[in-house]
């Protein structure tokens, strides 16, 4: 689920970087710092949409660098377990498959995909596929997954999903 | 509650009139039904009120009511006794299961019903109530609902007209049990002691000799007999007093009358309680057998056949398929004898048939040999002691074996889920009701009291708390819990639950992406995210350790509770237990070279580009993963996307390739080698540096016009000190001190690094470290010279030998031998060089070669021909003594085997075979050059720089690159020369002494060798100094017969197979980088390049120069950084153009790590670098400046040399004089500083 979200950073800053370009620095670093990074309790960071303050830099004792307490708006990628996403397949194997959902990666254990599509190890592509062929998940497939468990760590989640409920699976190609 | 009725046996001496008060048991109904049904009428009609106590109250405790019982009875001993009343089969078993005994008792007694009913309809309210015995729930059954109506109706009237007798009612409970608990008023029991076995004909006979005795004068007076079964070798007597009981049991044999004991009152009650320790054989349930041949095999419950004490097993039968029957039984067969009990395989028909067992159907079952088989399994009968079914935890694996289809194995696995662990429930836990009433509501655990559960059930309408036994809930867990697996194989793994099937559940752990199967009562919910077991004791998931002492090394990629799952080496997954682990191996510093040749290391991103973990379609990606370990010729992996073996992949380095942003250039590699250290001078760093360190990786063939060259080793001379390293040169040489309280205290080097050695000294039994400059290496110094020297003659010379002209030269073939090692430890360097030579000028190439005009030039060199003299008796004859070496170095005797092609060497020089041979860079080098072509052109080289004194000798080379017999026997006054002059005395005295020097300067050439390994110095004690003086020798004899054969094979000597794992061309590769590292420090660094590979040589400059002992030798690193180098001084060009070589020249000026001389022979200026320049030692009268030491900086006019010791008078200050040792000290061109 996706939420724009204020959140606080604090940037450590060169002490090269005082000049006339400060505030693009701090920015840039921001960006640089905060985007694509993941924290358990907010999930990925997607992208920072605005910097509401940038507040007093704090001088480091003995160091010389600068701290920025910056504040911003941003937008978020947090799974939660039930949720239904799109995803792309990255690897399939004997255990399941795995694909991307975004930032996030999910696991789809052999157990959780439809007991009719059993696991084609001899195809061109190894693949999950029905036994009439009708469908067929291989590789970069996008595929609707039911998200049934997160393991969120300090600086990554990853999930596990399911294919077994309705309307999940291969997204049929538009 | 069949089982109950062995329980306890009592008789009773008197009548029980109310014997029936316990209906429950059947075992009355067995014996006396008719009898009872007569007392239950009469009961009804006699004892009315006084039972009612006993009616409304459920028959909860059978023993309390028992004991009452008998209570009542004493107060009314009327009817004389009986024998058929004796047995008293009664019952009195804590037990659970009431209720069923109920039912059991009200379906059995229909006639109960009826005359419950015919009396309420004919009777009293009062008078029904009477006779019921607390069974007016059933009565329902067959009641109208009118008929209902009215019963309650009547009941609760009369229950107004007696209020007094309903409120004594309710309070009867805790008084009638307490009531009912023995006083002092009744009679003891009393233990009686007997024989082990015969407690129960004991009371047998008891109860005969009451029937005899009770019309005589003396009946019994002991009220009852208890035997208690389990209880062995006593019997429980029931009588008023001791004497009773002693007359009772007078003329027993089996009794003991003596030791006659009183249980306490408050004891008397748990006598007789008796708990239930027959479990209870459920059908289907897992037992374990405790006999016969199938013992401690796990069985499922078929048939419970109690009335003959047996129960029907299936199980695996262990059949011995290999014992031949029926027809085919031969004489040996009869006597055959099992050793070991067959291993538990599901029946295998046609494996008996093959043995000639013959088979036969019975329905559904395969009869063999008396036993019933069926669908593989064994259905046997076994006495029920034989089997265990209390606490007995079938594996997961043992389950699987008896899994006919998944359906079994869900029964199975839910009948014994719950039995073996008492209560497996935390609070917590959400948990599923499996069994009764409830099944199916699920909640939460509140407390867990016992085997009783307080679940809050998750439903909203359930709001209270409710009681259950453990044994009827099952944890609950959702796909996606997070949950801990908390006992089994996988305990202390945490995941994400996949899948929850019947009783198992799939936890795809967090560690490794794998999928584990656990039973659902050994999860646990997980609140917080752990990171699962990633440590074991010591031990650490992904540690590299070594498995056994052969080398073996692997990764931990699994950690388990009692196990570890390491993936070694040669890419097994071995499971073993922590103690089995010699040691946890440290090698982040390795490095390896990919197929790229690019340098790799741990944490490095490489991508498998071949081998057997190479993707497996085409349309995969290569696996990519980061490097954990490199290891010798192992590169341990992690990709995270691989599923197997936790993502740890084994791979050779030539099967990677670095991913991302290293080139192909060594370059970076050599930048982040050097930038931390903080003693290179600039210009390594420069870019200057870096063409020369590439070239000798890969392009060899540009490196001759290149003059970097130096800079490479001298590079990584100094890249190499910015760690600690151990210096192997020096280990174990004899030392003597130098300087400091210790000084003149020989000892032998234990350990050594680049600035200090520890020194076992001779005299004192202690262990001291002494600064490296303070100690000087005494014996084999001067020999390393003449090896290189020597060896290089030999080339020159060999043919010589050949010819077998002189004895002479007979003579050294030995000693050529003998050399060869330190030749091969320079080898490397020579395979780096080679291109070199042909592209330069033979002239300047030899010139460079410092060891090579060291040789020449010292006496050192010299003092060696007395020791080839020495040899030559050995080796001419080529005497057993070198037979014995050779035979003590096998790992050489292979090589030797392998000279054929070294043979086709020899052909030229034996020497130079002997190289070749040994040092794949240089075998490798010369198959690559078109035939002889580098090596003629060395030929010349080593000529030129003979040249440079005996212009003879030049000559011939250089005009016979063809290396005719001419040529030889054109050089060989001139090495006569050579070995004549400079003889020095020193050396000659011990033959044996060479081969000390030998062996000591073989870890020399095994560095030269092994590389980059880390385990550089566990392998360098392999090669025993002797042996490598062996296998010279044996080189030397294999290969003058083979002298002659075709050069063909020159490449032959595949140098993989030596010390050295690596082939030729890796070993090669490696040359560079790695190679240079561990042998640098201690080597002549900036001083003399061509010493850096082999260390020994750098140890011989000082002796060379200063040859006398006592003059202290300035550290290598010292002269090479160049910090001494000032103005004014004399310097000696080393390593430069040979035609600047040996000369003097003074320093002009020092910028930027050049070094501007005049040559005043030359009149020329030049510019050198610090390597190319050593202090010249001052002469008396010249004036010197100190250039290391304690006086370092001091100048003045060298007064006087003393020894090894030069007094210096200072210029500025007339009275201050020094006596300063000269090897510190540096000429100065004037006095001034």
């Amino acid at each position: 689920m996706f939420f724009h979200l204020s959140l606080d950073h604090e940037v450590c800053l060169h002490p090269k970087y005082f000049g006339p370009n400060l505030n693009e620095t701090i920015k840039a670093k921001l960006f640089n710092e905060v985007e694509g990074t993941c924290t358990g309790k907010y999930g990925f960071v997607i992208a920072v949409t605005t910097i509401d303050t940038i507040g007093h830099g704090l001088i480091q004792p003995g160091r010389g660098f600068v701290i920025y307490p910056v504040r911003y708006k941003a937008i978020v990628f947090r799974p939660f377990k039930g949720q239904v996403v799109d995803g792309v397949v990255t690897q399939v194997n004997k255990v399941g498959i795995f694909c991307d959902i975004g930032p996030l990666s999910c696991f789809i254990s052999r157990h959780c995909i439809p007991p009719d599509m059993e696991f084609d190890p001899n195809s061109e592509k190894p693949c999950y596929k029905t036994n009439d062929e009708a469908t067929v998940i291989r590789n970069d497939d996008e595929i609707r997954v039911k998200l049934i468990g997160t393991r969120v760590d300090a600086n990554d989640i990853f999930a596990i999903g399911t294919l077994m409920d309705d309307f999940l699976g291969l997204c049929p190609a538009e | 509650m069949s089982s109950d009725e062995s329980d306890v046996a009592s008789i009773k001496e008197e009548e029980d009139t109310t014997l029936s008060d316990d209906d429950n048991s059947d075992v009355e109904i067995k014996s006396s039904k008719k009898d009872r049904k007569r007392k239950i009428a009469s009961d009804s009609e006699k004892s009315g009120s006084e039972n009612d106590d006993d009616d409304e109250e459920d028959d909860d405790d059978d023993e309390d009511e028992n004991v009452s019982s008998k209570k009542k009875n004493k107060k009314r001993k009327k009817k004389a006794p009986s024998g058929r009343d004796f047995l008293a089969w009664d019952v009195e078993v804590d037990d659970e299961d009431e209720d069923d005994d109920n039912d059991y008792d009200d379906e059995d007694d229909p006639r109960m019903n009826a005359m419950n009913e015919r009396e309420e309809a004919e009777r009293a309210m009062k008078e029904m109530e009477m006779n019921q015995r607390n069974r007016d729930r059933f009565k329902f059954q067959n009641m109208s609902e009118d008929e209902v109506q009215k019963y309650f109706e009547n009941k609760y009237k009369a229950d107004k007209n007696s209020g007094d007798y309903d409120d004594e009612d309710s309070a009867m409970d805790d008084i009638s049990k307490n009531s009912h608990l023995p006083s002092t008023k009744d009679p003891n029991l009393w233990i009686v002691k007997c024989r082990m076995g015969e407690e129960k004909l004991v009371a047998m006979h008891l109860m005969r000799k009451c029937l005899a005795v009770e019309n005589s004068n003396e009946p019994f007076q002991i009220k009852s007999v208890v035997v208690k079964e389990g209880l062995r070798g006593m019997i429980y007597i029931e009588a008023f007093k001791q004497s009773h009981v002693m007359s009772a049991i007078e003329g027993f044999s089996a009794l003991n009358q003596f030791n006659i004991t009183m249980v306490p009152i408050k004891d008397m009650v748990d006598v007789l309680r008796v708990v239930k320790d027959i479990p209870q054989l459920k059908l289907g349930s897992y037992v374990r057998l405790k006999r016969t041949m199938y013992k401690d095999d796990l069985a499922v419950v078929d048939l419970v056949d109690i009335a003959q004490n047996r129960v029907n097993l299936k199980l695996i039968p262990r059949v011995d398929y290999q014992r031949r029957r029926g027809a085919m039984r031969t004489e040996a067969d009869k006597t055959y004898k099992l050793k070991r009990r067959p291993m538990p395989k599901l029946f295998d028909q046609d494996a008996i048939k093959e043995v000639g067992g013959e088979i036969v159907t019975d329905g559904d079952f395969i009869m063999f040999e008396g036993n019933h088989y069926r669908r593989g399994f064994l259905y046997k009968y076994f006495p029920i002691n034989a089997v265990q079914a209390d606490g007995v935890k079938p594996t997961l694996g043992e389950l699987e074996k008896f899994q006919e289809s998944s359906d079994d194995l869900k029964r199975e696995l839910e009948t014994t889920s719950l039995k073996d662990t008492e209560n497996p429930f935390v609070p917590g836990d959400i948990v599923e009701v499996k069994a009764g009433e409830l099944v199916n509501l699920r909640g939460k655990v509140m407390t867990v009291d016992g085997t009783k559960v307080v679940m809050m059930p998750d439903q909203e309408d359930l709001k209270e708390a409710i009681t259950l036994n453990a044994s009827e809930l099952r944890k609950y867990f959702k796909e996606g819990d997070h949950a801990k697996v908390i006992s089994g194989r996988y305990e202390g793994q945490t995941g994400l639950i996949v899948r929850v099937k019947d009783s198992t559940a799939i936890v795809l752990a967090d560690l490794g992406m794998e999928e584990l199967k656990v039973r659902v009562r050994d999860l646990q919910l997980c609140a917080d995210v752990t990171t699962g077991v990633d440590s074991l004791g010591q031990f650490q998931y992904h540690d590299l350790v070594q498995l056994d002492h052969t080398g073996t090394v692997g990764v931990i990629i699994r950690l388990e509770k009692e196990h570890l799952e390491v993936l070694n080496m040669h890419g097994t997954v071995n499971r073993i237990k922590p103690q089995a682990i010699i040691s946890k191996k440290d090698v982040r510093f390795a490095k390896v070279l990919d197929s790229q040749n690019n340098s790799v290391e741990a944490k490095d991103i490489v991508r498998v580009i071949s081998g057997v973990n190479y993707k497996e379609n085409e349309s995969d990606d290569d696996p990519v993963g980061e490097v954990l370990y490199a290891f010798r010729g192992t590169v341990f992996i992690y990709a995270r996307k691989i599923a197997k073996n936790g993502g740890v992949l084994v791979c050779k380095p030539k099967q990677l390739l670095l991913q991302g942003a290293k080139k192909t250039s060594n370059a970076p590699m050599v930048a982040r080698m050097a930038s931390p250290n903080p003693m290179a001078s600039p210009r390594h760093s420069a870019g200057g540096m870096t063409p020369g360190s590439q070239d000798g990786m890969s392009s060899r063939g540009s490196v001759g016009g290149q003059t970097p060259r130096q800079n490479q080793n001298r590079y990584f001379g100094t890249a190499n000190q910015q760690k600690v390293r151990r210096d192997l040169t020096i280990i174990g040489k004899n030392v003597r001190i130098t300087k400091g309280p210790m000084k003149g205290l020989f000892g032998i080097v234990r350990d050594a690094t680049e600035d200090t050695v520890r020194v076992e000294l001779h005299t004192q039994c202690r262990t001291i470290s002494v600064d490296r400059a303070r100690v000087m290496v005494v014996g084999d110094t001067g020999i390393t010279h003449t090896s290189g020297g020597s060896s290089f003659y030999n080339t020159a010379k060999t043919p010589m030998r050949d010819s077998s002209k002189t004895p002479m030269y007979g003579s050294k073939t030995p000693m050529y031998g003998a050399q060869t090692p330190m030749y091969g430890a320079m080898t490397p360097h020579a395979g780096d060089r080679t291109p070199h030579y042909s592209a330069m000028t033979p002239a300047y190439d030899g010139g460079r070669t410092p060891a090579y005009g060291d040789g020449g030039r010292t006496p050192a060199y010299g003092s060696k021909t007395p020791a080839y003299g020495d040899h030559d008796e050995h080796s001419s004859s080529r005497t057993p003594a070198y037979g014995n070496e050779s035979g003590r170095t096998p790992a050489y005797g292979n090589e030797s085997g392998r000279t054929p092609a070294y043979g086709s060497d020899s052909s030229r020089t034996p020497a130079y075979g002997t190289e070749t041979g040994r040092t794949p860079a240089y075998g490798n080098e010369s198959s690559k050059t078109p035939a002889y072509g580098s090596d003629s052109s060395r030929t010349p080289a080593y000529g030129s720089v003979d040249s440079g004194r005996t212009p003879a000798y030049d000559q011939d080379s250089s005009s016979h690159p063809s290396k005719t017999p001419s040529y030889d026997s054109s050089k060989t006054p001139a090495y006569g020369n050579d070995y004549e002059t400079p003889m020095s005395p020193t050396y000659e005295p011990e033959p044996a002494d060479t081969y000390n020097n030998a062996p000591a300067r073989t870890p020399g050439f095994d560095s030269g060798r092994t590389p980059g390994y880390e385990t550089y110095d566990s392998g360098s004690p392999t090669y025993d100094p002797e042996p490598a003086a062996g296998a010279e020798d044996d080189i030397g004899d294999t290969s003058s017969p083979r002298y002659d054969s075709p050069p063909l094979s020159y490449s032959a000597p595949t140098p993989g197979a030596m010390i050295n794992p690596a082939t030729p061309g890796a070993y090669h590769v490696n040359t560079p980088g790695p190679f240079v590292a561990p042998m640098t420090p201690g080597s002549g660094g900036g001083y003399d390049q061509y010493v850096a590979p082999s260390p020994y040589m750098g140890g011989g400059y000082d002796t060379n120069n200063y040859s006398s002992a006592g003059i202290e030798k300035i550290p290598d690193h010292f002269l090479s950084q160049g910090h001494w180098v000032m103005a004014n001084l004399y310097v000696t060009i080393k390593e430069h153009d040979p035609r600047y070589n040996d000369r003097e020249a003074i320093v002009q000026n020092v910028e930027n790590g050049r070094v501007e001389i005049y040559v005043p022979d030359l009149k020329i200026n030049l510019e050198v670098e610090f390597d190319q320049i050593q202090p010249t030692m001052p002469a008396a009268g010249d004036y010197a400046r100190v250039i290391f030491g304690e006086d370092g900086g001091h100048s003045g006019q060298v007064v006087s040399k003393e020894g090894c010791d030069a007094v210096i008078r200072s210029i500025t200050d007339t009275r201050d004089m020094r006596s300063i040792n000269i090897g510190n000290c540096c000429k100065m061109h004037d006095g001034v500083s």
